[in-house]
């Protein structure tokens, strides 16, 4: 092998082989996490600076061309809806909107079902019970109720939106996570840690959390999807965000309402929708694999 | 071996009735009843300045509860610890975690013990930066190379993962990150019942030295009486939580006087291929399981080759015998009968 | 070492295991090749990372996905590296079996001993429900369990460590396999059951003529209980030889370390204990020439080539280039 081969081994050994970066080599192997990852990676782009591509703009609306299906010459691509807008620019702004919402409400659940639920796991007893009898009652109060009532008080404005489903999504990371702590209390390196005299904060973040990373982030990719379903739904009530901006799920109520006249406005922004939520799931299997306990091999 | 006359150093550690329990849940689905296994019934010994002390025992001895017991990492029932004249069991978590400077453990597995997601360094800085929190950068390095030249390892290891490292290097590494912060006392959770033969001796002697170096007082838990007279000054042996005898190591060692210290240095292993381990030195067999009542008299008394009748009804009390303590009705007896031999 | 007049029982021929990792390929056993006979107790010993593990769950086919294995294990006319699954699910359990470390792995924590043992049978010896729990019911006797009845009703949890690894150890003997792989059966045990189990074993061979391997790291062990001993640091083989001639007269110079490092309180080997300085060394980093150069006190300039396994004094086999010095 030579001088070159041995340096190049030695290199390698000397290197940083941190568990993180382990995963990710076992992430990028997944094919089909893989392809899913450049996918949704395109998405985000499109939906960020696709509208730049188009003449046509989101919000004014132009009664000559309602219902045109798509039309390469005019540049509709996707063709326009029932009041003559072009539909390629507010599907990507619907999409644009639906990530927003998905994102945002996984990462206000995420940071306070897991400070609640590690705090809850890792001291027990009677904080544990008295936590999680909240999280119980949280859970049986009525999400609709909870988000019609906002509605009522805050005028429908994107912000509540996330608010609201962040503030329904947490118990369930809050639980997951507090089940984890409980079994990650008794394992050696914490135990070791209290015996060093580490504070209780420290041992959470320092000991719990980064351990439990892999779970919460396989779970926070296996929840965008449904968050982003979710908001769907309120849309298709008619309770999500108020025009003229629009979401996945705003458009594909709009567009069932023409689906026999106009079908392509039912069409894409349910393909969008579609595509985006298959992107996350295939992520997020992919991630939850990488990132296995089994990686004491 | 150590002939320390622990007469002459000041008491540090002193352990006075200690009781310990279990909550045991009840079988089935419907009997919840809260019952406790006893695990510690009542023990007392004394550690003094530099002084290594053993303990040894089987499994269910209540070895490892005794350990974390006396560093307040387990609830105590009954019974008294007390650390350079201040009782432990009094103080409140927070008072306790700032003693915990002066006591420190390593464990059993090496490799548990260590956060898999934090390198070395980290794991070695951790224990400075709780307790000095202002200490500058600079100094932590230092003092956490010196650690590692100390137990043996080269710095390199300081941005590796301890998945990198074997057994061997991992209780080395536990053993620094216990040291770092100089502490009198150091608890060894059985530290090398999970390595290689081959290199066990390795730990001991690393032990050996630096209780020497740091004139550590040493609590040394294990399950393997070969290996305690090069570190330990005094043994007690313990089974299913009462203290069978506890002697100077080398009166131990040259004259065992209770039935189960002598069943445990018969049953040491040999590497000669003719020797058989002595079977009359154990009687009966393993066969309690844990849901039993304890007999009223000796604990023992089912597995004793000289039980008697009194054994059988009289629990025997922990006593001075001619500068041991030893818990058996006949100690005097078997002392005088290897006496003779 | 030649094949004795009966066939044997196991005939194992080059047998190399491989691990694909994402930091390259592993090689676990570089070419180890033994033969036992019918109720002959071979020990396999080695410290961590010598491969020894790996050649049992090769032989029983349980390695890990990313490995293989190649060359041939003969076992009752069938080479166990290459018949299929259907085959070797039939022959472990029945004809083969293994018993691990840790006890608590292998018990169903669910299941009451009574179950786990009689559901070996009914699998196995396709045995009515009834006459299998008389039979483990035996077999508990066997093992020296005081009131087997009694813990056929109980659970894993409420039994000692050590009755655990009986228990595991009679439900290994079932089947009155032939074979018996037992990997570290001892080590997480006290003294005092060590040498019960290891009298027990000794037992169960005379009664049943059942081969034992037995897999370890400690030399106390294995010296009344062995009758061949197979050495491998980093995956190859070091010494090969009867239990005698190893303990007596170690060729190796890692046998007669690891003869010396068994720790001993009346100083017979010297002064203290005598650990073998630095570390095995780790599978995928494994020095050219022969692996146990850096950590050998006689080692010389011929060392930096492999040592070939050659025919030893003794009459066993030993690798090393000591060996091709003239006397």
């Amino acid at each position: 092998m030579g001088r070159l081969g041995d340096w190049r081994q030695r290199r390698q050994h000397n290197r940083r082989r941190s568990l993180w970066r382990d995963a990710l080599g076992r992430l990028l192997r997944n094919r089909a996490a893989l392809l899913a990852s450049v996918l949704l990676l395109l998405i985000l782009l499109l939906v960020t600076a696709g509208p730049l591509l188009s003449p046509w703009d989101a919000e004014i609306p132009d009664w000559d061309k309602a219902s045109m299906p798509p039309d390469l010459s005019s540049r509709h691509w996707f063709g326009t809806d029932a009041i003559g807008r072009d539909l390629f620019v507010r599907v990507l702004e619907g999409g644009r909107v639906s990530l927003l919402v998905a994102l945002l409400a996984t990462l206000v659940s995420l940071v306070i079902g897991v400070s609640y639920g590690a705090v809850a796991g890792y001291f027990g007893g009677r904080l544990d019970a008295m936590m999680m009898r909240l999280v119980d009652i949280l859970y049986a109060m009525p999400f609709l109720f909870f988000v019609i009532l906002l509605m009522v008080i805050f005028q429908r404005n994107i912000l509540l939106i996330f608010i609201a489903i962040g503030a329904i999504n947490w118990l369930d990371m809050a639980r997951i996570v507090r089940g984890q702590t409980m079994s990650l209390r008794h394992r050696g390196f914490v135990q070791a840690a209290e015996a060093i005299g580490v504070q209780p904060g420290f041992i959470i973040s320092r000991h719990i959390v980064p351990n439990l990373l892999g779970v919460v982030v396989v779970y926070a990719t296996l929840t965008i999807p449904q968050i982003m379903l979710m908001e769907s739904f309120l849309s298709f009530l008619g309770l999500g965000v108020q025009e003229p901006a629009t979401s996945l799920g705003a458009l594909v109520s709009d567009g069932a309402q023409e689906m026999q006249t106009a079908p392509w406005t039912l069409l894409f922004p349910a393909s969008l929708l579609a595509l985006t939520l298959f992107c996350f799931n295939f992520i997020g299997d992919g991630l939850r694999d990488a990132l296995d306990p089994r990686e004491h091999l | 071996m150590n002939t320390a006359s622990t007469d002459s150093r000041p008491v540090v550690l002193k352990v006075t009735e200690l009781q310990c329990s279990y909550p045991v849940h009840g079988g089935g689905l419907l009997r919840r009843h809260e019952q406790r296994q006893q695990i510690l019934h009542g023990v007392s010994f004394d550690l003094a300045r530099a002084e290594a002390l053993a303990i040894i025992g089987e499994s269910g001895s209540g070895k490892t509860t005794l350990a974390r017991a006396v560093l307040g990492l387990l609830p105590v029932d009954h019974g008294e610890v007390s650390w350079r004249g201040e009782s432990l069991l009094q103080l409140s978590a927070e008072e306790m975690r700032l003693r915990r400077r002066d006591m420190q453990m390593v464990f059993q597995d090496p490799q548990a013990s260590l956060n898999p997601r934090m390198t070395i360094g980290d794991i070695l800085a951790e224990p400075l930066h709780t307790f000095y929190p202002n200490m500058a950068a600079v100094q932590v390095r230092e003092r956490v190379r010196g650690m590692l030249k100390m137990v043996g390892l080269l710095p390199h290891v300081l941005n590796r993962y301890a998945h990198e490292f074997s057994g061997g290097q991992c209780q080395r590494i536990a053993i620094a990150r216990a040291l770092i912060l100089n502490p009198r006392l150091l608890v060894c959770d059985e530290p090398v019942s999970a390595l290689d033969v081959s290199i066990q001796a390795q730990i001991i002697y690393l032990l050996k030295d630096l209780q020497r170096k740091l004139q550590l007082s040493l609590l040394f838990i294990g399950h393997d009486l070969a290996l305690v007279p090069y570190l330990c000054d005094r043994v007690m042996v313990l089974y299913m939580g009462e203290i069978m005898e506890l002697a100077d190591c080398d009166r131990l060692y040259s004259q065992p006087v209770h039935p189960y210290t002598r069943a445990m240095l018969a049953a040491i292993p040999r590497p000669d291929p003719d020797w058989r381990p002595e079977s009359v030195t154990t009687r009966a067999h393993d066969t309690r399981s844990s849901s039993e009542e304890r007999p009223p008299g000796c604990i023992f008394s089912d597995r004793c080759p000289h039980v008697q009748q009194r054994c059988l009804e009289e629990r025997p009390r922990l006593r001075q015998v001619r500068r041991r303590q030893v818990s058996c009705h006949f100690a005097e007896a078997l002392m005088a009968d290897s006496d003779s031999n | 070492m030649t094949a004795a007049m009966t066939p044997s029982l196991l005939q194992v021929s080059d047998l190399k295991v491989r691990f694909c990792t994402a930091d390259g390929e592993l090689q676990a056993l570089r070419s180890v090749s033994f033969d036992m006979q019918p109720g002959e107790v071979l020990a396999v010993v080695g410290e961590s990372g010598s491969g020894k593990t790996q050649l049992a769950l090769a032989l029983m086919g349980l390695l890990a996905e990313n490995g293989s294995a190649s060359g041939t294990a003969m076992f009752q006319g069938h080479d166990l590296l290459s018949c299929g699954q259907a085959r070797l699910n039939r022959l472990r359990g029945s004809e083969m079996a293994m018993i691990f470390q840790d006890p608590e792995s292998t018990l169903n924590p669910y299941l009451n001993i009574g179950r786990q043992m009689s559901e070996v049978l009914e699998q196995h010896r396709r045995m009515p429900h009834a006459q299998a729990l008389q039979v483990a019911e035996e077999m508990l006797h066997q093992v020296r369990i005081g009131n087997p009845r009694e813990c056929m009703q109980q659970y894993p949890h409420e039994l000692s460590g050590g009755m655990q690894q009986r228990i595991v150890i009679a439900m290994g003997l079932l089947c009155q396999p032939a074979l018996l792989i037992a990997d570290e059966p001892t080590t997480a045990l006290d003294v005092t059951v060590q040498a019960d189990i290891n009298r027990l074993m000794l037992d169960l061979r005379e009664r049943y003529q059942t081969a034992i391997m037995l897999i370890t790291h400690d030399l106390g062990v294995v010296a009344g209980l062995a009758d061949r001993v197979l050495v491998l640091y980093a995956g190859q083989t070091m010494e090969y030889a009867a239990v005698r001639d190893l303990y007596r007269q170690p060729e190796h110079p890692y046998s007669r370390a690891l003869v010396r490092a068994v720790p001993q309180l009346d100083s017979q080997h010297g002064a203290g204990l005598q650990p073998i300085p630095g570390n095995p060394p780790n599978p995928l980093q494994i020095p050219s020439g022969c692996p146990f150069r850096d950590r050998c006190e006689f080692a010389f300039t011929d060392c930096t080539a492999t040592p070939l396994l050659r025919p030893a004094r003794h009459g066993g086999q030993i690798a090393c280039h000591l060996e091709t010095l003239p006397e």
